[in-house]
């Protein structure tokens, strides 16, 4: 008896429960700026919220209202203009007073013949406008590069490059500060490539250059040659090939500070040991440790070597029987 | 070339060349002799061998050097030989070099222990020139202090280093200390080595 009831209170309300939903509008397209997604906005942004509603009933009074967190804070996002809305669509403005990380949520309520009905819900979100700036070229001139310094540019010097075959080019990057560069210190004689990318928050117009070729002129890497340089076992050898006593300095790349130097007159040659794999040597005719520390010098005035020493080798015997068990040359302890 | 540029180049060679190359364009020389300065400007007070307790014999490895009548007061490191045949020196001009090859101070042999002299700035082995006989050195290793006594004092070319050799490196009989730097700047390279010959006082 009871079952028979409930199917029975059942059956009478099957029609409500049908007719309700029934009689809701339907929000076929609820877009803001012809999206449907989220999206990111300034401050002061004005935007084109679009929408379309079916009703079930063409003969049914229809009401849409604005909804989310936007209603009535968003210019243009109100209940009069929404309602007053003849083409469905509205422009909304984002207040000039948003900040980065400000969001507003749209929605649309319609009610239809006072059943309510929603759309998806659409967020803006306040993003700071990026600043446009033109990267200023950079260029070489006498010898020196000069890397201009442009708010919101940063400039990367782009090297063991080639050409990507699109316009672009294809390499490894460091950063390059602001500032003057002699040629000779970036280029052994390669043209330099020079990128541009914009700062967070700045923007490149459309098109901008962004790449610089600098061309580099032989003149500009020619640097004098005092000494020749020569790798062996465990060791190295510099001859002076000019006929001015020449002085050199040297150090292995853990080096923080010069390990040694000498002075060698014409025709000379000295071989010096190291434990160093790569070693840097600087000569020049006329230069003083001081001089040299204190970057007293002209870059063209002096030779600068890198070499690799060989430290998996044994050095070989002197062939005068066995060395002795102690130190036969003076310690290198001066400086 | 000015020092803005050069300061741009250093960072740019160091790129080019490898991280290496920054010792070439140091103007400052910031972790060389300005430490070095740093330290041997203000030493430690002088210590005399009344003010502690002194071992007679082998002191282990040591770790530091005074010679309160020159104002030396330095850490000892261990140093080897160089594939040139020379004793190793360290890196730093406030530290001394103790031939870990050699005896260890108050051992039957010499232990030897050189440092810096610097043309520029200060080393810590500036006034080992200036030793006189009878300048008292301490050498403090793990096993305790042993005391010297400056015997006598040698400047050698550097050229004929490879004669008095042996007798620095001198690997028994009696304890000795030999302490080495460079002598005789030229101007442009050093033309000698002090070497300073001291011998054990009775603990």
């Amino acid at each position: 008896m009871r079952r028979t009831l409930l199917f029975s209170a059942l059956a009478l309300a099957a029609p409500l429960l049908v007719a309700s939903p029934a009689s809701a509008a339907t929000v076929d397209e609820f877009t803001i700026g012809g999206s449907s997604d989220d999206l990111e906005a300034n401050a002061g942004a004005t935007l084109t919220v679009a929408w379309d509603v079916t009703p079930q009933d063409p003969a049914a009074t229809v009401v849409v209202s604005p909804g989310g967190s936007a209603a009535g804070v968003v210019a243009g996002w109100d209940a009069a203009t929404v309602a007053a809305a003849t083409a469905s669509t509205v422009d909304v403005t984002i207040p000039a007073t948003a900040e980065e990380g400000d969001d507003y949520t749209f929605q649309l309520l319609v009610s239809e013949d006072n059943v309510p009905s929603v759309s998806d819900t659409i967020t803006v979100s306040v993003v700071e406008e990026p600043v446009v700036v033109t990267p200023a070229p950079v260029v070489a001139v006498d010898c020196v590069l000069e890397v201009p310094e442009v708010t919101g540019v940063l400039y990367d010097l782009v090297y063991d490059y080639e050409e990507d075959g699109a316009g672009g080019w294809t390499g490894e990057t460091e950063p390059l500060e602001p500032d003057s560069y002699p040629l000779i210190a970036l280029s052994d004689g390669e043209d330099l490539v020079v990128a541009a990318t914009p700062d967070e928050g700045y923007a490149f117009p459309a098109g901008a250059a962004d790449v610089f070729v600098v061309a580099v002129d032989e003149a500009c890497t020619t640097t004098p040659v005092f000494v020749e340089v020569a790798s062996s076992c465990q060791a190295f050898t510099l001859t002076n090939v000019v006929d001015v006593d020449v002085t050199a300095f040297f150090g292995g790349e853990d080096d923080e500070e010069i390990a040694g130097e000498l002075v060698l007159a014409p025709g000379d040659s000295a071989e010096i040991g190291t434990d160093d794999e790569i070693v840097y040597v600087v000569a020049s005719a006329d230069l003083s440790l001081d001089d040299f520390e204190n970057g007293d010098f002209d870059f063209f005035d002096i030779q600068v070597e890198e070499l690799e020493v060989d430290q998996d080798c044994t050095v070989a015997g002197t062939g005068t029987g066995a060395r002795p068990p102690y130190p036969t040359v003076a310690p290198a302890a001066g400086r | 070339m000015n020092r803005r540029l050069l300061g741009a180049v250093a960072a740019v060679v160091a790129l080019v060349l490898g991280a290496g190359a920054l010792f070439l364009l140091l103007p400052e020389r910031e972790q060389g002799p300005a430490a070095a300065t740093a330290t041997t400007s203000t030493p430690p007070a002088p210590t005399t061998s009344a003010a502690r307790p002194l071992v007679d014999g082998p002191v282990g490895v040591p770790t530091r050097i005074e010679i309160a009548d020159l104002g030396i007061d330095a850490p000892v490191t261990e140093v080897g030989t160089t594939p040139e045949n020379a004793q190793e020196v360290p890196s730093a001009l406030d530290e001394t070099g103790w031939w870990r090859d050699g005896a260890v101070p108050g051992a039957p042999g010499n232990a030897v222990i050189v440092g810096h002299t610097a043309s520029v700035d200060e080393a810590v082995f500036d006034p080992l020139v200036d030793a006189e006989v009878g300048d008292e050195v301490l050498v403090t290793g793990s096993e305790g202090t042993v005391a010297f006594t400056v015997a006598r004092s040698e400047t050698v070319p550097v050229a004929d280093f490879g004669d008095v050799a042996a007798d620095v490196y001198r690997s028994g009989g009696a304890s000795g200390l030999v302490l080495m730097t460079c002598g005789d700047w030229n101007g442009n390279s050093f033309e000698s080595t002090v070497i300073v010959h001291a011998v054990p006082v009775a603990a």
